[in-house]
């Protein structure tokens, strides 16, 4: 502890302490290098002296109590036994196992288990998965999708039109039949494929209009091209089965494209125009034949209230005419009649009353009152 | 010094046996030189100082004199797929077209081969030269319209490579080859047309364009024609509908006035005149009354002067 607190001391007098410490290490170093040379120069004096043949005689008296006959021939059945069971191969769910006896195909199917063949050099066996679905990406280089070979290259072909387009699909396929599989074909599955794949969607699009491919005979399109592929691909006797043959995309060139783009705006554009129409047909009718109700119901009441109105008056009419004819004096009755209408009239009207000497109205003084009445 | 001359008896004890042994393992290594396999993806053609004499196509276990003398060429016998460069090809009508293509192929008469091409490089080069020229002369028999058309009947791009694989099949025989199909990956304009082809493919999708709208402006307007002279009958009929029964209300109030004042036509005149009176004569109204009008005719004159 005391020594620790001498090793903490303030760093002006760590230089001090090296040069303190320094010597006492260099002599510990020689010491130790004078401690090795002397270890070694022992182990040499020990090992100084014994022979070679003695090591060799250590080791057979070792091994005297075994016979080397019987050894030998244990040795040998075993390594017989090591080769005959070399013969055993499993094969994995899903799998088939072709052998080759002498490098001709034994024609019998073998599929998941334990087995037995003929050791090496007699049989080999080759194992391939029949029951996995495989995938190739034909004009695409798909990111996901492990290439065993060169990706795939854009494809630009020329359509029935003379039109170009690009085509992107993904095809699905797997092993159908093991043996042809191995031995027909020399080329990569999944860029036969490919091939195959190409070489069908170029008979296809030199068939087709640029319009039918990019809109409805896609879906045709991709039977038929599964179907021709399939052929081209048994041709080959590829042993290859196409299960799914997918168009991802068929797009016209990007130099074309803005205006293929506008195409599709101007039929949305048309859709648009006809379906504005269609509202403005279906805004205009209801309120029409709301009108249209509205003056027939109009009509009807104004019949009703006319013919109503008639039924009364004529009702009045009658009934004054029975008193009137029913009172003794006639003439009287009128003037009553007429003096109670004028009683009610006249207190609203402006009056002016004239004296017709000469028998005649003066216009302009009828004139200017009513002009007074105006102001 | 001492084992070695043990090991020496050791091995004087075992000499017969030894012997036998050595010598059935040099056979065995010798067999080697002797026997061979054949697979069945492959021909064998064995040389006799480098003659071939002897051509084995089916697989299995094979003999032949040890190596110095005979010895064995193993040819694939598989379907080979051979894809070259495209080729910029000009059909009958002079249009220039690019083809990419592939071709199939496969060893069938071995020693022709060995002799003919060598190996798989020289009958590569052999194969490029049978599938360009086949495709140079077939593509310039035919129009470019009858190798795209959306006419199926007038297509004849199927005929087209079936005769270059016939073609191919023809002048590969000699190299021992047979061809098994030619295929055309891509079809298509040169980089150089292909600018000219944009420009017309951009010209027609912009009449395109034009068309639909104008189809479009020209539906709308017929639709909203419609509308309108549809509107315009209900309308009209409904002012007809109205009038008739307007004009029936109108008939039986008629009817039914001149009924009643039939009675007494003067009282009536009296009675309706009084009424239109009492309804025209408002504020607004001025009357000009002469003084010696009826209603007047007590003004100013004494009753007794009557």
């Amino acid at each position: 502890m005391s020594e620790e607190k001498q090793l903490q001391p303030p760093k002006k007098n760590l230089k001090k302490f090296l040069s303190l410490i320094s010597p006492i290490v260099k002599d510990k170093l020689r010491h130790l290098s004078a401690i090795i040379k002397r270890r070694v120069s022992e182990i040499r004096q020990k090992h100084h002296g014994n022979d070679r043949i003695s090591v060799i005689e250590d080791i057979t008296k070792a091994f005297q109590h075994i016979n080397p006959k019987k050894a030998a021939q244990t040795l040998l059945l075993g390594l017989l036994l090591v080769y005959v069971l070399s013969g055993i191969y499993i094969v994995n769910p899903g799998e088939q196992a072709v052998i080759k006896r002498f490098g001709s195909v034994l024609d019998k199917p073998i599929y998941e288990g334990i087995h037995y063949r003929l050791p090496w050099p007699v049989d080999k066996v080759e194992k391939v998965n029949i029951s996995e679905v495989r995938r190739a990406d034909v004009g695409v280089s798909l990111p996901d999708h492990i290439h065993k070979d060169n990706p795939p290259q854009n494809i630009q072909l020329v359509t029935g039109d003379e039109n170009i387009i690009s085509t992107e699909a993904i095809v699905h396929y797997k092993i159908k039949d093991a043996i042809k599989y191995l031995y027909s074909v020399n080329s990569n599955d999944e860029q036969l494929v490919r091939t195959s794949i190409e070489a069908a969607l170029v008979y296809l699009t030199a068939s087709m209009g640029v319009d039918d491919i990019l809109t409805s005979g896609k879906v045709d399109a991709q039977t038929a091209v599964m179907k021709q592929a399939q052929n081209i691909l048994d041709s080959y006797n590829s042993g290859l089965q196409v299960t799914n043959f997918n168009i991802k995309a068929i797009v016209p060139p990007t130099e074309v494209a803005n205006a293929f783009r506008d195409v599709t705006t101007a039929r949305e554009d048309k859709e648009k125009q006809i379906n504005q129409a269609r509202g403005y047909y279906s805004s205009l009718l209801p309120e029409a034949r709301g009108k249209a109700n509205e003056q027939v119901t109009k009509a009807a009441s104004y019949k009703a209230e006319v013919i109503n109105k008639s039924k009364g008056d004529a009702q009045k009419f009658e009934a004054m005419l029975g008193e009137y004819q029913n009172t003794g004096s006639q003439a009287t009755t009128k003037y009553r009649l007429f003096l109670d209408t004028m009683e009610k009239v006249l207190p609203k009207a402006k009056k002016l009353i004239i004296n017709p000497s000469d028998g005649k109205i003066n216009l302009r003084l009828f004139d200017q009152s009513t002009s007074q009445v105006g102001n | 010094m001492k084992s070695t001359k043990m090991i020496r008896e050791r091995l004087g004890k075992a000499n017969p046996k030894m012997i036998a042994g050595i010598l059935l393992s040099l056979l065995i290594l010798s067999l080697n030189l002797v026997v061979y396999t054949v697979d069945t993806t492959e021909y064998a053609v064995v040389t006799q100082f480098g003659n071939p004499v002897k051509i084995i196509l089916e697989p299995g276990l094979q003999f032949k004199l040890p190596d110095p003398i005979q010895s064995v060429q193993r040819f694939d016998n598989r379907i080979q797929v051979y894809k070259a460069q495209p080729l910029e090809l000009l059909t009958n009508d002079k249009k220039s077209v690019t083809i990419d293509y592939y071709g199939t192929w496969r060893i069938t008469d071995p020693v022709t081969y060995l002799k003919a091409v060598k190996d798989k490089a020289g009958a590569e080069a052999r194969l490029l030269d049978v599938f360009s020229s086949s495709l140079g002369i077939q593509l310039g028999q035919y129009n470019l319209d009858e190798l795209i058309n959306v006419d199926a009947n007038k297509l004849k791009l199927a005929a087209m490579m079936k005769n270059t694989s016939e073609n191919s099949k023809e002048k590969a025989k000699e190299y021992g080859i047979e061809v098994i199909d030619t295929q055309i990956k891509v079809l298509n304009f040169p980089e150089a047309n292909k600018k000219s082809v944009f420009a017309r493919m951009k010209a027609e999708r912009e009449q395109m364009a034009k068309q639909y709208r104008s189809e479009g402006s020209e539906e709308a307007s017929k639709i909203k024609a419609d509308a309108e002279k549809e509107q315009r009958i209900l309308l009209s009929e409904a002012y007809k509908q109205s009038q008739k029964v307007k004009g029936e209300g109108d008939a039986a109030a008629i009817k039914t006035y001149a009924e009643a004042f039939q009675k007494d036509p003067k009282f009536y005149e009296f009675i309706r005149s009084l009424e239109t009176y009492e309804k025209t004569i408002d504020e607004k109204t001025t009357l000009v009354l002469p003084s010696n009008s009826e209603i007047l005719k007590y003004l100013g004159n004494s009753p007794a002067g009557n």
